[in-house]
């Protein structure tokens, strides 16, 4: 049968020494079955496989281990009978030495089938059936890297598939495991193109073979003879001259075709595709005898093995064992390397399994691969341009990797470049060439990851940033509604008390002669003001027990007021829709409480106006006395908190300069105490007449009830004061008196609070002994508590500063951007010493509290932690905090103490390191991070004591 | 008479051309600063602000307002390279003064520690924390650019920058050393070559 092919050349090229008769002799042998077979999950390219057994599971020759994981990838089955040992990280066969998940199988030496699938009629079989068979079936690329052969048989829509090609080239030197495929099994090859002439339905199949092997063309030629009727296209054998690399894809399809292969499409684009012979032979044993992807013909070959030849090896067999059947001399082995010379990497150990792409291992001596001479400079000789079977041009590319400009790399084509090697080969400069092409490959793609990594983090960044303008934006909308509602509810309000207090007390109406002119804000701040001013007259004249009804007639006016004018506000807020629903919701609760204040003034003024003429009596009437106290009480409070509103809307409004806002801030704080005494007289009134008041008589609590609220209303006033200071400080236009001064009066208010606190809770403990331990113990609070709160303070306090040196900072910034005049930058630096500094007293000042609250934690840990008989002591009981009875709560409390003042202690340390390295003095900072030290060992033994409590 | 017939035919074409070019000016107008946007492209958006500008657009900014392209650690060379192709300037080495350049880190956070404050998530400028209030926060690490900010603000330091390690899949090769002695150490980056070279064919 004479098959005349044409055929075409390459450029290039070289004719390195075959190196092949020393494995070619011997037919394929068989290795005795290993003890232990290793399978790594990522024998392919694209995505490791997906276990399907675990540890200790029996499998059988040929079960699925792991499938396919993606489009892109491949399964893994059972290359014997045995049972999996481990499934663990293991280096794997890979230039880059990485470990990856392996299966460790121990075999049985069974051999034990599995059930089979086998597809004897592939003729007549869906070519989708048969992709999945092959896809199933775990087979691969056997000649290069791996690609998963399904994929590649699996053409796009509108590819026609006219030539198929099989590349029995072998063109590196010393393999030959396709060249005995080709001579012992071309039966084996041809059903495989049978087969694949049934899924890819080709014009013509060309089977590639270089001129060196021609036994194999031999037996493939009779083979075809012998199989008329599966091949319903036309096969032919095509021997091509012998040269290195005729076997690439892209080359052996110019040689069979004259078709040259574009940059950046693949051979499908043209109506070809290639496939190895290794790849066909396994395709036709998957199909026709069920048998997956299991084995491979492995060459071994190079010096230091004595028996060199050819072997049907188990996937996962140990290269170690390999070599031992093949007589290694150990002392000889100089280099093991994986693959030919040209293209394959070196191993760095024997421990490492052979691979579906293991096609050779090449055992060398010093003498067959010495090690490299020295790269000389590039002299321009030109031969690896002439080399290149990709008509690239090295020389240019050296250039363009060495000196990392990739850019132009990409431009002279570097990814046309088939890694053969011919140019590193040539080069009389042994420069290593493709080993830079490899790494600026590498690079490239490297790059390309980063660069859409980096337009991701873009993308979110901005979307976060989107998102944090939206809300701010929202919040000042909100804010601004609420500023304009305040303001005009203000001004309206103004008008009133102004014509109330002329009827009622034209005394004290003089600080509101300003208040009409400037615009809303001011006439609030104004309002704020005189009616602090005007309220003060009424709080002091309760005192005095006298009744007068002045006062009442007053509150009672002023309330009416406040409750019109806030239902108007309202009102007129819902019309404008401006508001969301909770604020409405707000407004209009404060409507109500306003109402019933008023109508509480009225009833105590109409009480009042009735009782006159007993006052006397009622002078001496506890009841009336407290009544009176009670109103004089919640007017005040009325007072305060308005005033309190108009700064806060001040504040926010941000219009105001500082002294406005201290001036506004010290009115508040004076209202507060007012109030705070007020309150307090009631109390005492109270407490003083418990027997008399039918309240107070007929049940302790209720006493308890006005503490109660005392407590929570001062801590509401200082939370509020806490807040404004914040956020005074935050807007950084308040000079560091001021704020020095806010604090101050946060910190009055705090007391104050604790105070109350502590009233409420002596209350507690002395109207209630022990009948409500529950109670006692919430209201007790741990002394870490105390600690804590101070702790938090100056954190806040800490952090606050920290934020104020920020904005120090970002001020000096800006005014050297914007090129200010050397003074003012100077004010503004001195300005952020100083806040630099105060930051740090601070922080300091927190590291230490911050010792302290751990200490007194860890000390109460270890008191919690105590065992449980402790529980009935009252001062234990005391000492724990409210979570005792949930130890994992506690638990995790401790935890979180331990962890914090491992935090701590980890900071100090960092500091010391710091100032050592600055040869700054240390002592003090050593002392700390031994005391830091300790702190945290104590709150892990705590922590563990705890631990070890909750699990026995 | 030819003359007058040239010239008016000239100022003809020039109103002509003129109003056409005018209209594309307006029609066509580039929003933003292009060449910002350019810079800003092949900064690496960690937003980290090692580079003393408070993000990745600001510094592109300023390098398109006269500032050095060798401020961004994280960027390195490849970054200050692909700036002084763009720029038509020479590329310096990276300024040490703003950090040096290091693996890329993940940051990932010891669950057992968190104690629930959230502060990592408001520090995060990729929203790659995940977490609530008083519950475990955890690092989606595809999504975190290693830029350390969240490492700071947590309270209990449970934040680890953690180098991220090359797998198979993103493994490549190293550039091979020129120098003699790093040869001998390196040699199995070097291409097998055969004994007996052949010539070119
Ligand atoms: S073969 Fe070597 S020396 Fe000659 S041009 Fe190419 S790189 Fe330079
Ligand atoms: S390694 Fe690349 S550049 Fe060198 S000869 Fe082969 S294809 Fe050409
Ligand atoms: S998780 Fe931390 S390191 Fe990662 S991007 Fe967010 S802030 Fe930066
Ligand atoms: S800052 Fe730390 S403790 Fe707070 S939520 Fe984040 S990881 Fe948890």
């Amino acid at each position: 049968m004479s098959q005349a092919i044409k055929l075409w050349d390459i450029h290039g090229g070289i004719h390195p020494e075959e190196n092949k008769s020393q494995s070619n002799q011997l037919p394929i042998s068989t290795l005795p079955l290993p003890k232990k077979l290793y399978l790594p999950l990522q024998q392919h390219i694209g995505s490791p496989s997906e276990l399907t057994v675990k540890i200790g599971d029996k499998v059988l020759k040929g079960q699925r281990l792991a499938e396919a994981n993606g489009f892109i990838s491949a399964s893994l089955h059972a290359p014997t009978s045995g049972t999996i040992v481990s499934i663990e990280e293991r280096q794997i066969p890979h230039a880059s030495g990485l470990t990856a998940e392996t299966i460790e199988i121990e075999t049985d030496g069974l051999e034990q089938w599995c059930e089979r699938e086998v597809i004897t009629d592939y003729l007549h079989t869906d070519p989708i059936a048969l992709l999945a068979h092959i896809r199933n079936h775990g087979i691969t690329g056997m000649g290069g890297a791996g690609f998963p052969t399904a994929v590649k048989l699996t053409p796009k829509d509108d590819d026609h598939i006219d030539t198929l090609i099989i590349n029995g080239a072998e063109c590196e030197p010393y393999i030959t495991s396709d060249q005995l495929l080709m001579r012992e099994r071309a039966d084996q090859v041809i059903d495989g193109i049978s087969v694949l002439g049934q899924i890819l339905k080709p014009k013509r199949c060309i089977i590639g073979v270089e001129d060196n092997k021609l036994d194999a063309v031999k037996a493939l030629r009779d083979s075809i003879d012998a199989h008329p009727k599966t091949l319903p296209f036309e096969v032919k054998v095509a021997a091509i001259p012998t040269k290195y690399p005729s076997g690439g894809e892209k080359q052996l399809i110019q040689i069979l075709t004259g078709k040259e292969v574009p940059h950046g499409s693949i051979p499908a684009d043209l109506g070809i595709v290639c496939q190895n012979v290794g790849t066909v032979a396994a395709i036709s044993k998957a199909v026709l005898e069920g048998e997956p992807l299991i084995s491979r013909i492995t060459t071994v070959t190079g010096d230091a093995v004595s028996q060199k030849g050819n072997f049907e090896t188990l996937i996962g067999t140990p290269i170690e064992d390999l070599l031992a059947h093949c007589g290694v001399d150990e002392s000889k082995l100089f280099r093991l390397i994986m693959g030919g010379p040209m293209m394959g990497f070196t191993l760095h150990s024997t421990d490492l399994p052979v691979i579906k792409t293991t096609n050779c291992i090449l055992a060398a001596t010093e003498q067959e691969f010495p090690n490299p001479a020295q790269a000389q400079d590039c002299i321009r000789c030109g031969m690896c341009a002439e080399a290149c079977p990709a008509e690239l041009l090295p020389q240019q590319l050296y250039w363009f990797s060495r000196s990392k400009e990739f850019d132009k790399a990409k431009h002279f084509n570097l990814f046309d470049c088939i890694e053969c090697g011919a140019c590193s080969f040539v080069c009389p400069s042994h420069i290593p060439l493709v080993q830079h092409f490899r790494f600026a490959k590498g690079g490239i793609r490297q790059e390309e990851q980063a660069h859409i990594k980096s337009e991701h983090a873009k993308m979110r960044f901005e979307a976060r940033q989107d998102r944090l303008a939206k809300e701010e934006a929202e919040k000042e909308a909100r804010r601004k509604a609420r500023a304009d509602a305040a303001a005009k509810a203000k001004a309206e309000k103004e008008a009133k008390a102004k014509l109330a207090e002329s009827q009622e007390s034209p005394t004290t109406n003089t600080p509101t002669a300003d208040a009409s002119e400037g615009d809303d804000k001011k006439a609030a701040i104004a309002a704020a003001i005189a009616r602090s001013k005007s309220k003060k007259p009424a709080s002091n004249e309760t005192t005095p027990s006298s009744v007068d009804i002045k006062p009442f007639k007053v509150a009672s006016s002023q309330a009416r007021a406040a409750h019109l004018q806030a239902q108007r506000a309202l009102n007129a807020a819902k019309e404008t829709g401006e508001l969301s629903k909770e604020q409405i919701a707000e407004q209009e609760a404060n409507v109500s409480s306003l109402k019933k204040a008023y109508e509480d003034a009225k009833a105590k003024l109409d009480q009042a106006k009735n009782g006159n003429t007993v006052a006397p009596a009622q002078e001496q009437a506890p009841s009336v006395d407290i009544k009176a106290l009670k109103v004089a009480s919640s007017q005040t409070r009325a007072a305060y908190l308005k005033a309190q509103r108009a700064f806060d809307t001040a504040k926010e409004a941000g219009e105001l300069s500082a002294e406005q806002l201290t001036e506004q801030a010290s009115e508040v704080s004076k209202l507060q105490t007012d109030y705070e005494n007020a309150k307090a007289k009631l109390d005492a009134a109270k407490n003083g007449s418990p027997t008399q008041t039918a309240e107070a008589a007929s049940s302790p609590t209720v006493d308890i009830k006005a503490l109660k609220v005392a407590s929570s209303q001062a801590r509401a006033a200082y939370l509020k004061s806490q807040r404004a200071y914040d956020a005074s400080k935050e807007d950084g236009s308040t000079s560091e008196d001021e704020l020095s001064a806010q604090l101050k009066k946060v910190e009055a208010l705090q007391s104050t609070y604790e105070k109350a606190k502590a009233a409420l809770d002596d209350a507690k403990s002395g109207k209630t002994p022990a009948s409500n331990p529950v109670a006692k113990e919430k209201a007790s609070p741990s002394p870490s508590e105390t600690f804590e709160n101070k702790y938090k303070q100056v954190k806040v306090e800490t952090s606050q500063a920290r934020a104020a040196a920020k904005q120090a900072q970002k001020a000096v910034d800006e005014a050297n951007e914007q090129g200010k005049d050397e003074t003012q930058i100077k004010e503004l630096e001195t300005a952020l010493a100083e806040s630099v500094q105060t930051y740090e007293k601070l922080n300091s000042k927190k590291l230490v509290l911050q010792e302290k609250v751990k200490a007194r934690k860890a000390v109460e840990a270890s008191a919690v932690s105590q065992p449980k008989e402790s529980k009935p002591a009252p001062e234990t009981v005391a000492e724990q905090p409210p979570a005792e009875d949930d130890p994992t709560k506690k638990l995790k409390e401790l935890k979180v103490a331990a962890s914090q003042s491992k935090a701590a202690w980890r900071k100090l340390e960092r500091e010391l390191g710091k100032a050592q390295e600055a040869g700054e003095d240390t002592a003090e900072l050593e002392q700390k991070v031994s005391a830091a030290k300790t702190t945290y060992e104590q709150a892990n033994e705590a922590k563990t004591t705890a631990m070890a409590a909750l699990n026995s | 008479m030819t003359l007058l017939t040239a010239i008016l035919a000239l100022v003809a074409l020039a109103l002509v051309f003129g109003a056409i070019l005018g209209f594309a000016s307006i029609r066509f107008k580039v929003e933003g600063n292009p060449i910002v946007d350019q810079i800003d492209s092949l900064l690496p958006q960690t937003q980290c602000g090692q580079c003393s500008y408070p993000g990745c657009k600001p510094y592109a900014e300023a390098i398109a307002d006269g500032e050095k392209i060798n401020k961004c650690p994280p960027g390195g060379e490849n970054t200050i390279q692909a700036l002084a192709d763009l720029l038509g300037v020479e590329p310096e080495p990276l300024d040490a003064e703003h950090g040096e350049e290091s693996v890329t880190k993940v940051a990932v956070i010891r669950e057992d520690e968190c104690i629930g404050c959230t502060k990592c998530i408001q520090a995060c400028p990729v929203d790659a924390i995940l977490g609530a209030a008083k519950q475990m926060h955890t690092v989606i690490a595809s999504e975190c650019t290693g830029c350390d900010l969240c490492v700071e603000p947590c309270p209990v330091d449970c934040i680890d920058m953690v180098p991220v390690a090359p797998t198979v899949q993103t493994w490549s090769w190293e550039q091979p050393s020129t120098t003699a002695d790093s040869i001998a150490a390196k040699n199995d980056n070097l291409i097998i070559t055969d004994k007996g070279r052949g010539a070119a064919a």
